[in-house]
């Protein structure tokens, strides 16, 4: 479905130094700068994964969906998406795939979605038959029928999210590219679409590429993650297979029955400790040692077993790798 | 098939001229206060006079009534506006990522936008002759007529 191969990105712009003296040298003699923002990344995605794109800001995922999709051309390398060459722009491929960009709207601000969804319908030549379908399923499954009639700019930033994620399904896209489809949501919306994407993929067989900045999307729907940082591709596998490579460690909290003194020396780390409670941080390999020594020897009222917390994953994540 | 895709465009373009009804009426309405402030000075101007300059009152004032429809409708230029707005916000993608022609896409927008305008200031224009009927000049050869319609429809397109 997409192959990529040694791609590589550079960007050249003139350098603006601070100051009226600055922006004079601007005028006649800048500073030309080059910063390869995408460096030899190769990958590919089989027709029906999801697949999440990680990185911190600035890592160059928004270039790689922009070089995807043919919005930029490739600086060297190749990128083949639904068997074209992106960059080419041809109307076959333009209709096979789809972007959803979180911070940009292709729907009309002073009109209905609906008159959006008019306008894609012809725009890619939807059958009226299968627009209708499509326009009742997607709105039924988001639950937004009532919001179909309001102007774009009264509607709320996860409906107006929603709307736009329909409006992008509208051609049966093979391929859809969400850059930060739930940025600024709140909890209820980020989960509709999450539930709404897992079941485009599994009723429709759409290939979904997603980036986002909240662990949750990417844990819960990517069967796949990419790591992106500094424009290098540094690490492709599971969710899980990263965070145990990350993040060895479970945090395990117990609670006592009674004032408890722990007198054996267990492998562990005491991130807080109290006569009625203990907070360690254990590897992975230890907890059920751990947690079984603890019913042995204390009167044990409650034990909860966490992740390390998913901030510290991430920070890791991108510095460490 | 293909004219559908931008008659798609000029259709959804007209509903977002209507959604700002209000503005493009009342801005439309405001052009009265200048020719009538026109009608004031010219009146102030002729006063005593027959002819100024070879001009007649109705002659000057038809000018007047005339220079603001043709400005009306030779405002054309906000597609170019938008365009570079959305080259240098980034909203040009939409035009790259979906099967579409900017060209023909500007195109079917600006005579939307055009018609819509052409309506309402046709519209008001006949009005103000209306008004100033007494007033009005209407010139001895018709064919100046038929060519000032050829020439302000031209200037629509544009």
């Amino acid at each position: 479905m997409i192959n990529v191969e040694k791609l590589n990105r550079d960007y050249y712009f003139k350098e603006k130094e601070p100051g009226f003296k600055g922006a004079l040298k601007y005028i006649f003699r800048p500073k030309k700068n080059v910063k390869r923002a995408v460096k030899d990344f190769s990958f590919s995605i089989k027709k029906g994964e999801i697949v999440g794109l990680i990185g911190p800001n600035g890592a160059g995922k928004t270039t790689l969906i922009k070089m995807l999709t043919g919005i930029i051309p490739p600086s060297s390398g190749s990128v083949q998406v639904c068997g074209f060459t992106p960059a080419d722009l041809k109307d076959d491929f333009r209709k096979k795939y789809a972007v959803v960009m979180g911070q940009k709207s292709q729907l009309w601000w002073d009109l209905p979605a609906e008159d959006s969804f008019e306008l894609n319908k012809e725009i890619y030549q939807i059958p009226q038959e299968q627009f209708d379908e499509n326009v009742k399923e997607l709105v039924a499954i988001f639950e937004v029928e009532e919001f179909l009639q309001k102007q774009v700019r009264q509607l709320s930033l996860g409906q107006r999210m929603k709307m736009e994620i329909i409006a992008a399904l509208l051609h049966n896209p093979e391929v859809i590219f969400l850059d930060e489809p739930t940025i600024g949501l709140d909890g209820t919306a980020q989960k509709q679409i999450r539930k709404f994407l897992q079941k485009v993929n599994r009723e429709r067989n759409t290939t979904i590429i997603l980036t986002s900045h909240y662990m949750e999307d990417i844990k819960i729907l990517c069967e796949r993650i990419i790591v992106i940082n500094e424009g290098e591709n540094v690490y492709e596998g599971t969710y899980q297979d990263l965070i145990n490579r990350v993040s060895p460690f479970k945090i395990v909290e117990i609670s006592f029955e009674r004032s408890t003194e722990i007198t054996h020396t267990l492998p562990v780390e005491y991130l807080d400790r109290n006569p009625f409670k203990v907070k360690m941080k254990i590897d992975k390999g230890e907890v059920k040692n751990v947690i079984g020594k603890m019913f042995k020897h204390y009167e044990v009222e409650d034990v909860a077993i966490e992740e390390e917390d998913i901030t510290d994953v991430v920070e890791k994540i991108y510095s460490s790798i | 098939m293909l004219l559908k895709k931008y008659t798609a465009v000029f259709n959804i373009t007209f509903k977002e001229s209507v959604a700002y009804r209000f503005d493009t009426l009342t801005s439309a309405a405001f052009s009265f206060v200048k020719i009538y402030l026109a009608y004031l000075l010219w009146t102030a101007i002729f006063s005593g006079k027959e002819e100024i300059g070879g001009y007649t009152f109705p002659m000057m004032l038809t000018y007047y009534i005339i220079i603001t429809f043709i400005t009306r409708i030779a405002r054309s230029e906000n597609i170019i506006w938008e365009t570079a707005e959305e080259v240098r916000t980034g909203g040009y993608t939409k035009y790259i990522t979906r099967p579409i022609r900017h060209f023909s896409y500007c195109l079917s927008r600006s005579l939307s936008k055009g018609s819509f305008s052409f309506l309402v200031d046709t519209i008001a224009f006949l009005i103000w002759i209306l008004i100033f009927r007494s007033n009005f000049y209407i010139p001895e050869n018709p064919l100046n007529i038929l060519y000032f319609v050829i020439f302000a429809f031209w200037d629509y397109l544009h």
